[in-house]
């Protein structure tokens, strides 16, 4: 069996268990070196390939800026249309006075012919038209196609009258849904 | 323990811990460093892509439009002009009158309304013509250039003949002064735009004369009146 000594005078020997501690110290020092090293130099080449990319996306920006400003007559025509269209809108998807004439000349082509029509009024939101009818069977298809109607919300009957020589006399007034 | 033993294993161990506390300095600055600088390129990534794909949807939606923007913005400049309209309205309702058999007078164009960034003026106009062809007249005026709307129909009858007094709205604003940075995104026309455009340009415009210059000609008496 071997015998180890040390030959240091006492005062210069360390203490065993430090020199055993800043061994260990050492090597995992080592250790960590070379790991910080990888991670650096890892960091390092994820930064140079971030910044390859970050390059690489500013020159197709740039690119395509090219292709839009040629294309500068096309960007002034559309930013017109535009412009028209947002101004517009609010204005031309209301219900219009020209919807509502369809509707007349519909619901007009259903009356019997016999209907004497005096009187038409429409506006975006109403039909209201007077009428004469010689003969009430008449009169009672014309409420009877309008009230059948799905298209109107409300019907009014605002005046209805009788005369000897005119027949029948009635004013109707409708309600667009 | 003796202090000279104490000294030795404090000399011992001081390199190891001030490489510790070195590498655990470079680490944690060094690491700082780098981890804000990767995520401050991440980000400068990301928001180029961003405006990278804007401009990408930009080019598509103007190299698509370019095929007919010149015919359309021309169309639609016409249907909603920038000046007053109401004198090329009452021209295509005198023509269309005239064309369906209608007596049309008695116009009154009423005052200039600004509302929400564009003008609109009301005209007044009687009609003389049966049921049947006034409707059709009114009709019509839904597909001429300038774009307006019926506001009001009144029409009485005596035996056949309907006088009708009629309001037309019609419409301009100011031309757009300005076009969008090239970087800044633009969005293509959705379906409730592409209807509208395709109503104005759909719109008969007005008829306009062009008188052919005269072409010059020798003057043989250049005092004379």
């Amino acid at each position: 069996m071997k015998n180890r000594i040390n030959l240091l005078p006492t005062d210069l020997r360390g203490a065993s268990s430090a020199s055993k501690l800043s061994k260990t110290i050492s090597k995992i020092l080592v250790i960590l070196t070379v790991i910080l090293i990888v991670l650096g130099v890892a960091s390092g080449g994820y930064m140079f390939f971030l910044t390859k990319q970050f390059e690489a996306v500013q020159a197709n920006a740039s690119e395509i800026t090219g292709k839009i400003t040629a294309l500068g007559p096309a960007e002034q025509q559309f930013t017109l249309v535009r412009d028209r269209v947002d101004k517009l809108k609010p204005f031309i998807t209301k219900k219009s006075t020209g919807d509502s004439l369809g509707l007349l000349k519909d619901l007009i082509a259903q009356f019997p012919t016999t209907i004497k029509i005096n009187e038409v009024q429409v506006d975006e939101n109403h039909l209201e038209f007077a009428i004469n009818a010689t003969a009430s069977s008449d009169l009672v298809s014309v409420f009877s196609t309008v009230s059948s109607d799905e298209l109107f919300s409300d019907v009014f009957l605002e005046n209805f009258g009788y005369n000897a020589t005119l027949g029948y006399s009635a004013t109707l007034k409708m309600t667009i849904k | 323990m003796k202090t000279n033993e104490i000294i030795q294993t404090l000399r011992t161990l001081l390199v190891p811990i001030v490489g510790i506390v070195v590498l655990g300095a470079i680490t944690f600055f060094g690491g700082t460093f780098m981890y804000n600088k990767i995520v401050e390129l991440r980000d400068q990534i990301t928001v180029a892509r961003d405006e990278e794909s804007a401009l990408r949807t930009k080019l598509d939606v103007l190299t698509k439009f370019s095929l007919q923007g010149a015919d359309m913005s021309r169309k639609v400049a016409i249907a909603f002009p920038e000046n007053n309209s109401s004198l090329a309205v009452i021209s295509q309702l005198r023509l269309s009158a005239s064309t369906l058999g209608v007596s049309a007078d008695q116009i009154k164009v009423g005052k200039g309304i600004a509302e929400d960034n564009l003008v609109y003026v009301d005209i007044d106009f009687s009609t003389h013509a049966d049921m049947a062809t006034t409707l059709t007249f009114l009709e019509s005026l839904k597909k001429v250039a300038p774009l307006g709307l019926l506001r009001g129909v009144k029409i009485s009858f005596v035996g056949a003949d309907g006088e009708g007094v009629i309001t037309y709205r019609t419409y301009w604003s100011a031309l757009p002064t300005e076009v969008a940075p090239v970087g800044a995104a633009i969005s293509d026309f959705s379906e409730e735009d592409r209807k509208i455009i395709q109503q104005l340009t759909a719109l008969i415009p007005p008829e306009t004369v062009n008188v052919a210059p005269n072409t010059p000609g020798e003057n043989l008496n250049p005092f004379g009146l």
